[in-house]
């Protein structure tokens, strides 16, 4: 059992065990929500926007962090303001709004002419995680899953039966523009811990992974975290014991996992 | 549509054909002060360069102050600047990696000048590469103040004189520098000098003046590693331990995440940021060579005291 504990006599192992969990969570529970509405696109695309709130927060010397939230709201809403007006599919719109983005991004960046402080954003960098974006990633998983506890009959109705929610009077898009908005919270707290690229990954994979076992929408999700939290722990210990980066061998721990799900569904005749 | 789309077709060739056209009837024109124009690749061989020419030329520094010359991406105006330049500046060893490309796409014929040519150098990681970063021993600064002076003498003789006496004068203050920096660093004690940095760039300022390199956090000589995996940080933090470093450094060029989790880690001391691979803003101590060096002595000598 030494290998197990030994890794732990490092503080940066416990924080990054500790954010692995955290964001593992939070990604994996609304990542249900995302896989069922057929919205995979969006991880990335909101990873991808937080660019240049954080550069332009760099310039203006304000916490990166909040830059991240800033520009990842922003983009929410202007996806929800488009979709909703049907002028343009969400898709369309995802596509727009978030290349837009990232090429104003980077093009903040060459006004600075070097690429300094930023490319941990595009890398994640889970094992340099402080205190305080521990005390963050808290908050977000707190208010992402008191959400979704108050209103997890209206998602649900509007993510399976759209037409009979609006019927009984539930407004889809004010419950729409919620989901978006909770996702930006919780794709800057999953950069910090894969990176801008591969952010999508935590968000759809454990998720995927849990439809191919289950239609029944707690255990679903209980099941994403679970392989969530298993691939962000196992990631970090390949990472430790290999010598290899942590961010890839976490989203690659959730590659497996969905494999095996794969597998397990083929083995019990589902096709 | 279809035939819409296919009448279209001439047209697209016609102005593919004159962008074409156009892209290689570009060719480069002389300063208009009629002065040398001088193109440095990075800010602190800009420095060298300007002490040495003084007012006599027109000099363009691509990667400035605060910029990190590693993971640099050229603008259109590089291009131009190569495109205009009398004469090219760079470091040499691949720390300039993007260069050959950028000359090559801007047509330019200038003479490119390697600073580190005929320095002693420190072998990397890699076989077959060296450390990049000779600026931080002032004796090697010394010799490519040398060969700058030679390069400019040669490009442009009718000034060869000026820059002669700017080099002697620069020179001077370069060994002065260097007998501030021995003092400096022998007041602190043998097993002391030990040194962890954000990236590997102080093999040169540790054979100067009697240092030894622990460990850097990104584990390697450039900054475009990338983050070190749970592996090296276990590994640097046991280094740490071991070698009883009593501090360690971040630097200007680069974040300094990973190396504030490791102090934490280890509860060694943070000491403040040292510059690397650029000039400090102006302003700030490390806006010339000069103070960029001496401030880094007086930064580590203060930190491992």
């Amino acid at each position: 059992m030494a290998w197990l504990t030994d890794p732990l006599r490092y503080s940066f192992m416990l924080t990054g065990l500790l954010a692995a969990t955290l964001v593992g969570l939070t990604c994996a529970v609304l990542g249900v929500y995302v896989v069922l509405r057929r919205m995979a696109f969006i991880g990335d695309a909101l990873a991808h926007t937080i660019l240049p709130g954080v550069v332009a927060a760099y310039l203006a010397g304000w916490n990166l962090t909040l830059g991240a939230l800033a520009a990842g709201l922003l983009t929410a809403l202007g996806i929800g303001w488009f979709a909703r007006r049907q002028a343009l599919r969400e898709d369309t719109a995802i596509g727009i709004l978030f290349t837009g983005m990232f090429a104003l991004g980077i093009l903040l960046m060459s006004t600075v002419r070097s690429f300094r402080d930023f490319s941990h954003i595009l890398f994640g960098n889970i094992l340099g995680v402080t205190a305080g974006d521990l005390w963050l990633m808290a908050g977000v998983t707190a208010l992402v899953l008191a959400a979704l506890w108050l209103f997890d009959k209206e998602l649900e109705l509007t993510s399976f039966d759209p037409t009979h929610a609006e019927a009984i009077g539930l407004r889809a898009d004010l419950i729409r523009y919620g989901l978006l908005g909770l996702l930006a919270l919780t794709v800057v707290t999953g950069i910090q811990v894969v990176g801008v690229v591969l952010t999508s990954a935590l968000l759809i994979t454990p998720a995927a992974a849990a439809s191919l076992l289950t239609n029944r929408l707690p255990r679903m999700m209980a099941l994403a975290a679970g392989v969530a939290v298993s691939a962000g722990i196992l990631g970090l210990y390949v990472s430790y014991y290999f010598d290899v980066a942590s961010g890839a061998s976490i989203v690659l721990a959730c590659t497996a996992f969905f494999g095996l799900a794969w597998a397990l569904r083929t083995a019990r005749g589902g096709r | 549509m279809l035939k819409n789309t296919r009448s279209l077709f001439p047209w697209l060739c016609l102005t593919a054909g004159l962008l074409l056209a156009a892209c290689q009837g570009a060719a480069p024109t002389p300063a208009a002060s009629g002065r040398l124009t001088v193109v440095a690749t990075f800010s602190i061989l800009g420095d060298l360069v300007q002490r040495v020419a003084g007012d006599q030329v027109e000099l363009l520094v691509l990667v400035g102050a605060d910029g990190d010359a590693h993971s640099y991406e050229p603008a259109p105006t590089d291009t131009r600047a190569l495109a205009e330049a009398g004469l090219i500046f760079e470091n040499g060893l691949g720390f300039e990696s993007w260069l050959d490309d950028l000359y090559a796409a801007s047509g330019s014929t200038a003479r490119r000048v390697v600073a580190s040519e005929g320095l002693a150098l420190v072998a990397a990681d890699a076989p077959g590469e060296f450390d990049p970063h000779i600026w931080q021993s002032v004796p090697n600064a010394r010799q490519m103040v040398k060969t700058i002076q030679a390069a400019l003498a040669d490009a442009d003789p009718a000034h060869a004189g000026v820059y002669q006496a700017n080099a002697e004068a620069y020179l001077k203050q370069l060994d002065e520098l260097h007998a501030y920096i021995l003092a400096q660093t022998a007041s602190l004690p043998a097993e002391r000098r030990k040194l962890v940095t954000n990236h590997d760039t102080f093999a040169y300022f540790a054979q100067a003046y009697g240092f030894t390199i622990v460990g850097d956090a990104l584990g390697g000589s450039t900054t475009e590693g990338g983050e070190p995996s749970a592996a090296q940080m276990a590994q640097l933090a046991d280094a740490i331990r071991a070698a009883g470093v009593p501090a360690i450094f971040a630097e200007n060029v680069e974040g300094s995440q990973t190396v504030q989790r490791l102090a934490q880690e280890t509860g060694v001391k943070l000491g403040p940021p040292l510059y690397t691979d650029a000039l400090g803003r102006p302003g700030t101590p490390g806006e010339t060579y000069l103070g960029l060096m001496r401030y880094n002595a007086e930064a580590i000598v203060g930190a491992l005291r």
